[in-house]
């Protein structure tokens, strides 16, 4: 087991590493000379001269990556061109919001998509499965910026239940010593301000987390629906073991592997949907950030996030693989 | 006993005419699935004659009609500028057909190239190939086509490119992970085994058999990429000419306007959908028609 | 009473080309502490027989759509969940061929095990049935102790898997144990192994045996008795010696010329039925052999032979057996062989020789 995990990692290291060049490439690359694509046409030939020397262009592009790699590792992601502010800071500020969303979205994702998954999977073609596998197709297809909209419209103005922009009320003052609100509220006994916080985490977490649910609802239904033929299933029923045992530690033990894969995979979509998700919501995230800075075509902005969730992509990919092998004896031998 | 004793065709055997028409034949059988191919082919149909039956002009503004709801003069309503929903609505499905599926054809491209590339470059070729597909799958989709249209602009083939680069890895690792298991496979090492030429083998046998997968996960994978093109329209990120009609755009609108005309994104949306809603069913009953093995 | 009086079962499979006749109306009876062997070429209903005497089969695609299964006087057809339930496990037991799927690939040894003594109704935990399984473990002649409870079923090998399998089918000294090609897939030496150690334990626990079987070389030694099946039916039962002596039925004489002697060189050209059973999907309206048999007759064609006695616990379901004797003297002239049936989806092999399996 050590040794697999050993090795999983090692493999990472490159595609980080990969990941990193990407992110290098993005802004030295940039067609033209980057500095005046960066700072635009009408920069001052003195502001254009000073980023070029910080980013180093006259130099080979070896040392430019090796100073860039070197940065990256003290935390120094560059400023960003339009506030001039540190963009590792500007990062760090936006974070918990995205991250506080995402989770949410994932753990309604999933919880839903497990249990709709099997729900389908009790009486394939059956009409239960029938309709989930309907659901489970529109959840697929529907994308967030039209039904973000429309979550907004049915209960945020028709039936006026939920607010539909922000992630608290700003007339409340709470301080936010980590930014994450669910955690700030609660930890200083606020639940008014909590409630209004989980009140505005609602419909953005539910319309992110569409995704995530009919991806994991079709995988687990086809998942179980295998499991449930194979032979260590009959086996058991031979044994005489319990149903409700036979469901759990023979099922769905077995058909968690692949749902375990897809998750993983999902996490990818799911920070993609921020973006979208917290530009309809108005959430002053990493996603939202991000779309302000392509239309500033603030770059190193860009570059950061884009670069951040790569990585917390591949991080959550290493978790899930060793998770894999954590649940599947056979995985570490091979 | 098991189930496979019965069920017939292994992904793993030489495509034959039978086999064809067996899996046309499930296909058909598919109601979900052939109601998918026909409301995409009215889709396609209207796209096409689009210039026909729109019944105005998508640029036209009127801003005397700015903000109508749905009536019998416009039957998706107008938009702040007076335009005709419904005609700009169908104007941009040849934008979004056209985009997707020529993003899919350059991923399936790229993807082919770099999965044979994979298999048959030798090792060190093959780890290379698959690292680099790692690290552009590590970009969540709509941010790498965002980094690279920010790169080389904005517009229909900058688009088309960038959103068919993201696609690419899946390809990639599809065609190898088939023509892996191909080359494995009983019936390649029969026909090695009486003497067939490496390269018959490998075109007229082992190809026509990796297309199988490949086609599948295209189907399905046109849904998303008309998706990510509206979602990167809707950042902003469509024509730069804003009187162009493209269904992303028109959902910025909408979704700003939600709370007084809910028209605006009610119309462009419910296309959306449908359109994704109809490709995938039709993916679904192609994967289901060539590999019957999930089914009840 | 007899243990197992199984009249006229039937079943059928719903699949995606139509219904298969799997079983139709088979009759068996097997006594307390007996050994019975079904024999019979792949796809001819064995497993599917198997599974229905269990009531495991996959429903609800296969069904039991006929017939009654008395075991112990329970009809095992109409019986509630709770008495199945209830009966597997602790009565009717059951091992299958390839121990590579048929154990649960995420469990420990252990965990499988204990299940088949708790069965789960108020959790399983290996630690208040220890002794027991390392008295199971001990009986089953697998090496290792508690270790081996700790492993996994990727470990051990087909012949130490099927081990468990059968310390897991007789760790609640069942009354009926059916074997369904047990043997299938391992070696010559590893099969007469675990064919030994399921005949000593059985015999010790007084536990009746339906083995299941395509291999009528391994019946010799280990059933008293055997049942002949052919494309869903059983077309003769005969003591062993009686059936190898002399056989009846015109399948049977065909699959002994097919079987090698044990001395036979390897490489001899073994014997074939010509031909292939009928497709279950639409069968004949006659006898189903009637087509490779060089015995068939007029009414072979339109009506079914039913099973009839013929000797001392000797049935068979034939119309011809008037020419029993040519058929001891060796074998028949034959016919022209009939055009062969159309077989559409493969199901169903050419029986060549012995060995080959489901
Ligand atoms: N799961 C299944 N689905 C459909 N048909 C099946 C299934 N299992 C068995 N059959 C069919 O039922 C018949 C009997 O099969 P089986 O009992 O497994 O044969 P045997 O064990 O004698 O080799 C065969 O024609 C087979 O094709
Ligand atoms: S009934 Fe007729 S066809 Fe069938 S085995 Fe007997 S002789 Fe042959
Ligand atoms: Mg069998």
């Amino acid at each position: 087991m050590p040794r697999y995990i050993l090795r999983r990692l090692l493999v990472s290291i490159p595609v980080l590493f990969g990941v990193t060049l990407i992110a290098f490439a993005f802004v030295r690359l940039l067609p033209g000379d980057p500095a005046v694509t960066i700072l635009g046409e009408r920069a001052t030939p003195a502001a254009i001269e000073r980023l070029r020397t910080s980013l180093g262009l006259d130099r080979p592009i070896w040392q430019q990556y090796a100073e860039y790699m070197s940065n990256l590792l003290q935390g120094d992601l560059g400023n960003s061109t339009i506030t001039a502010a540190p963009v590792t800071k500007e990062l760090f500020s936006r974070f918990p919001a995205t991250l506080e969303l995402s989770i949410c979205a994932l753990l309604i994702g999933v919880t839903a998509g497990l249990w709709l998954g099997r729900a389908a999977a009790r009486r394939p073609g059956g009409g239960t499965d029938g309709g989930l596998t309907l659901l489970s197709l529109l959840g697929i297809s529907i994308p967030i910026f039209v039904l973000g909209p429309l979550l907004q419209y049915v209960f945020g103005v028709v039936l006026d239940w939920l607010p539909t922009s922000g992630r608290i009320n700003p007339r409340l003052f709470v301080s936010t010593p980590t930014g994450f609100l669910l955690w700030d509220t609660a930890s200083q006994g606020e639940w008014g301000a909590f409630r209004d916080v989980v009140a505005h985490l609602v419909l953005p977490s539910v319309t992110l987390s569409m995704m995530p649910m009919a991806m994991v609802a079709r995988m687990t239904r086809s998942s179980v629906i295998e499991v449930q033929r194979e032979d260590y299933v009959r086996t058991a029923r031979a044994k005489g073991v319990v149903p409700p045992r036979i469901a759990r530690r023979h099922v769905m033990r077995n058909a968690w592997l692949p749902v375990v894969t897809v998750i993983g995979l999902q996490v990818g979509a799911l920070l993609a949907g921020t973006v979208i998700t917290e530009t309809v919501f108005g959430w002053n995230g990493v996603g939202s950030l991000v779309v302000n800075a392509i239309n500033q075509r603030d770059y190193f902005v860009v570059q950061s996030a884009i670069l951040v969730f790569a990585v917390i992509f591949i991080v959550v990919n290493l978790l899930v693989d060793i998770s894999y092998a954590l649940l599947d004896p056979r995985i570490s031998y091979r | 006993m098991s189930a496979a004793d019965t069920t017939a065709a292994p992904a793993t055997r030489a495509p034959s005419n039978s086999y064809w028409r067996l899996v046309f034949r499930r296909l058909r059988r598919n109601r979900p699935a052939m109601a998918g191919l026909v409301c995409l082919v009215v889709v396609i149909l209207a796209a096409v004659t689009a210039p026909i039956i729109a019944p105005y002009d998508p640029m036209k503004v009127s801003l005397a009609d700015a903000y109508q709801s749905p009536n019998a003069a416009h039957l998706m309503g107008t938009d702040k500028l007076g335009r005709d929903i419904l005609s700009r609505v169908l104007w941009g499905s040849r934008n979004s057909l056209k985009t997707g599926f020529f993003a899919v054809l350059w991923g399936l491209a790229i993807g082919g190239v770099l999965g044979s590339l994979a298999l048959w470059g030798g090792r060190i070729v093959d780890a290379v190939v698959m690292r680099f597909t790692d690290v552009l799958l590590a970009f969540p989709g709509i941010l790498l086509a965002i980094g690279v249209i920010s790169w080389l602009g904005r517009g229909d083939v900058q688009m088309t490119l960038a959103v068919g680069l993201s696609l690419a890895p899946i390809f990639t690792r599809l065609l190898r992970a088939s023509l892996l298991s191909l080359q494995e496979s009983d019936f390649v090492l029969a026909l090695r085994s009486v003497g067939v030429p490496r390269r018959q083998i490998l075109f007229r046998h082992m190809l026509p058999n990796a297309l199988t997968p490949l086609i599948v996960q295209a189907t399905l994978q046109l849904g998303t990429t008309i998706l990510t093109v509206a979602g990167l329209g809707f950042l902003g990120l469509g024509p730069e000419d804003p009187r162009i009609p493209e269904w992303g755009t028109m959902l910025i609108e909408g979704a700003q306007m939600i709370q007084t005309f809910p028209h605006l994104v009610l119309g462009p949306g419910a296309c959306l959908v449908a359109i994704v809603v109809s490709v995938n069913l039709l993916g679904d009953g192609l994967r289901d028609a060539l590999d019957p093995r999930v089914r009840r | 009473m007899t243990l197992l009086e199984v009249e006229d079962l039937t079943v059928r499979i719903d699949t995606e080309f139509g219904t298969v006749h799997a079983v139709n109306g088979i009759s068996l009876s097997v006594e307390r502490g007996e050994t019975l062997a079904i024999v019979g070429e792949s796809g001819c209903g064995k497993s599917i027989t198997g599974l229905s005497l269990a009531r495991l089969l996959p429903e609800p695609a296969a069904r039991i759509a006929g017939g009654t299964i008395r075991f112990e006087g329970i009809d095992l057809v109409t019986a509630s969940p709770r008495t199945l339930a209830d009966l597997r496990g602790r009565d009717v037991a059951m091992i299958f061929q390839d121990p590579m799927s048929t154990l649960n690939p995420v469990l420990t040894i252990g965990e499988q095990m204990a299940e088949a003594l708790l069965r789960g109704n108020y959790g399983v935990s290996i630690r208040p049935v220890r002794d027991r399984l390392l008295e199971l473990l001990d009986m089953v002649g697998l090496p290792g102790g508690e270790a081996m409870l700790r492993r996994y079923p990727h470990q051990l090998s087909g012949g130490m898997r099927q081990r468990v399998m059968i310390a897991m089918a007789l760790a609640q000294k069942p009354r009926l144990l059916i074997a369904d090609e047990p043997t299938t897939g391992l070696d010559v030496t590893v099969e007469a192994q675990i064919l030994d150690l399921v005949g000593r334990l059985t015999e010790e626990s007084e536990t009746a045996v339906i083995l299941i079987t395509h291999d009528l070389g391994v019946v010799a030694g280990v059933s008293r008795r055997v049942a002949v099946m052919y494309c869903g039916t059983v077309i003769e039962t005969a003591p062993t010696d009686t059936l190898f002596d002399a056989p009846m039925h015109p399948y049977t004489v065909g699959l002994l010329h097919a079987t090698p002697s044990i001395d036979a060189d390897a490489d001899e050209d073994l014997l074939a039925i010509e031909g292939v059973p009928p497709n279950q999907l639409r069968p004949p309206a006659g006898c189903p052999f009637a087509p490779r048999c060089a015995w068939r007759q007029e009414r072979c064609w339109v009506e079914v032979p039913q099973p009839r006695a013929v000797g001392e616990q000797h049935q068979v379901a034939c119309h011809n057996t008037a020419t029993r004797e040519e058929a001891q003297q060796g074998r028949p002239a034959r016919l022209a062989p009939a055009p062969p049936p159309p077989n559409l989806f493969g199901i169903g092999e050419v029986v060549t020789f012995r060995g080959v399996s489901t």
